[in-house]
């Protein structure tokens, strides 16, 4: 039975902003079982982590630790096999939220300890998560949480704690208690000859601090239970989750509902990703996209969608061309997002991409002159992933395909044009304007 | 009758180069291993820092083994070289760096042995 437009539309729009876009056949699986019974499928991952074969370059596996933008590859790898989208995109979604850059950081092991720190935590208790960062050896040295102690604590991490990880800008906090917080956090160690990282009590200041209404000898999981527990945690931090699945703004009172459901679970996040996943709002304008795709997604997703494998190492070029490269987010603040993934620049990386990932795949010689535009369109649609093509496209790629080849008779124009048709085709519905969104 | 026939034995494989990365910055140097087994490697050096650096390798006599051109900041430097076994030195010759700490050792260990 064929599958209705509705759910299919329904079930693309899941699996792209839910992860990193769908295989071959899994829109209309998806679309069969229901976006219901596939939202729960989504948050309780199951089984194994990653299909198929590793990446291999040059013959030779991924070398994140010792190999310039094997890192890059290394994450991209995993989203383009994984088995666990949800899983995969909100480990990558919570990198961006922590945002914390090997370029600061400079050390790619711990770099990588991070990704299975957020992953071990993406789809839990967030109170859990953030305790589970403070202690993360990357982000001590990326936000000069090591070696801030007594006397003299670094106000960095508490700053971007409140600011950034659970509160919001000036929402509910002081200056003074941005210093207090930076006292309770003290402690942490990390010596630069041994590589070694600790904590010492004796460099922990243990006096009394008041921390947004709070009194005591706190120490440094205390002031994150601190920011989790204060009043306006809940709907800053779904209010940023909201925005990891929808360009509109979060309706007032959807906010509270989620924020709700937030205190509820205990900081679960869980129950909450189901709200929005199963929201009218998060379905809303189907058949006109309008959330543009983070450059992270796209590529993985045009990969996925071709049964591509990520096996050269100009993709960490490409992704840098687009503004996104995974463990190197700009700044604390993570990426922006939105309309600003799209520049002229930025644009153009996007059309490379489409060319890399169809270079070499249809020869010249390899189609026949009997094929047909619609022939054409069809095997075009089949090879990436049967996208969804609005009116405008669908009617460009009927002319096209149409215009391209008529009156090419001669055997070398047979020979060159009719795969030439196919190749365009095929770049349109990958790096073409419905490509962008979902 | 069995006919026992020679085969020529097959090409080796060239094994790929083992693969160095290091971080530059101010003013230090992070080696992603600081140990390598001999033979063909290949050292990338990327200038997290703000100022210009630069890698040199020596090896236990004094001889430059690996010299990298003068990075700017964010510049990637790819270098590949043959290192015997071995103790090496490496530092950056710019400015007082050396002096400032930009400098240190690694082993280059016995080759990799390749299964037959």
């Amino acid at each position: 039975m064929a599958v209705r437009a509705a759910d299919r539309a329904r079930a693309e729009r899941l699996l792209w902003r839910a992860g990193f876009g769908p295989r071959r056949g899994e829109v209309e699986r998806t679309a069969r079982a229901g976006t219901d019974r596939a939202v729960d499928a989504l948050l309780a991952p199951r089984g194994r982590a990653l299909s198929g074969r590793p990446a291999r370059i040059d013959g030779a596996p991924l070398d994140p630790v010792n190999a310039y933008g094997h890192d890059v590859l290394w994450w991209l790898d995993r989203a383009v096999r994984t088995r666990q989208p949800l899983l995969e995109r909100m480990t990558f979604n919570w990198h961006d939220h922590f945002a914390t850059s090997n370029n600061g950081v400079g050390d790619t092991r711990l770099m990588l300890a991070q990704y299975w720190t957020l992953r071990r935590g993406a789809l839990g208790r967030f109170r859990n998560l953030a305790k589970a960062i403070t202690r993360d050896r990357a982000m001590q040295l990326w936000l000069s949480l090591a070696n801030s102690e007594k006397g003299a604590p670094n106000e960095n991490f508490a700053r971007e704690l409140l600011e950034l990880f659970t509160l919001g800008v000036n929402n509910g906090y002081t200056e003074s208690d941005v210093r207090e917080a930076a006292r309770a956090l003290t402690g942490f160690t990390f010596d630069w000859d041994t590589k070694r990282f600790g904590y010492d009590p004796e460099r922990h200041d243990d006096g009394v601090k008041r921390i947004m209404g709070r009194v005591g000898r706190f120490t440094p999981l205390d002031v994150v239970d601190i920011a989790i527990d204060h009043r306006a945690h809940a709907e800053f931090l779904c209010d940023k989750l909201w925005s990891y699945f929808s360009p509109r703004p979060c309706p007032p009172r959807l906010r509270r509902e989620l924020a709700r459901t937030y205190r509820r679970a205990d900081t679960d996040v869980r129950p909450v990703l189901r709200q929005i996943l199963t929201n009218k709002l998060f379905y809303a304008s189907l058949a006109d996209p309008d959330m543009v795709k983070p450059p992270f997604v796209y590529v993985a997703g045009m990969l996925r969608a071709t049964g591509g494998r990520v096996d050269d190492e100009g993709w960490t070029y490409r992704l840098d061309q687009m503004g996104q490269v995974p463990f190197h987010p700009p700044n604390v603040s993570g990426w922006e997002g939105g309309v600003a993934w799209l520049s002229t620049s930025s644009i153009r990386a996007r059309f490379d991409a489409a060319t890399a990932v169809l270079y070499k795949k249809i020869a010249d010689g390899s189609v026949k002159a009997t094929e047909t535009p619609a022939q054409a369109i069809a095997k075009a649609v089949a090879a990436t992933g049967d996208p969804r093509v609005g009116r405008r496209t669908a009617d460009a790629m009927r002319a096209y395909a149409a215009r391209s080849v008529a009156g090419r008779t001669d055997p070398w124009e047979v020979k060159h044009f009719f795969p030439e048709r196919q190749r365009v085709l095929r770049h349109l519905l990958l790096a073409g304007p419905d490509a962008q969104v979902c | 009758m069995l006919l026992a026939v020679a085969h020529p034995p097959l090409a080796a494989t060239p094994a790929p180069p083992a693969r160095v990365l290091a971080f530059a910055r101010e003013f230090r140097f992070s080696f992603s291993r600081l140990r390598v087994p001999a033979g063909p490697v290949r050292l990338q050096l990327k200038n997290l820092g703000e100022d210009d650096h630069d890698l040199r390798v020596v090896d236990a006599k004094g001889v430059v083994r690996v010299r990298t051109r003068v990075l700017h900041p964010d510049d990637l430097g790819d270098v590949r070289v043959r290192l015997p076994r071995g103790r090496y030195r490496f530092y950056c010759s710019l400015a007082d760096h050396e002096a400032r700490g930009m400098a240190g050792t690694f082993t280059v260990t016995a080759p990799r042995r390749r299964a037959s």
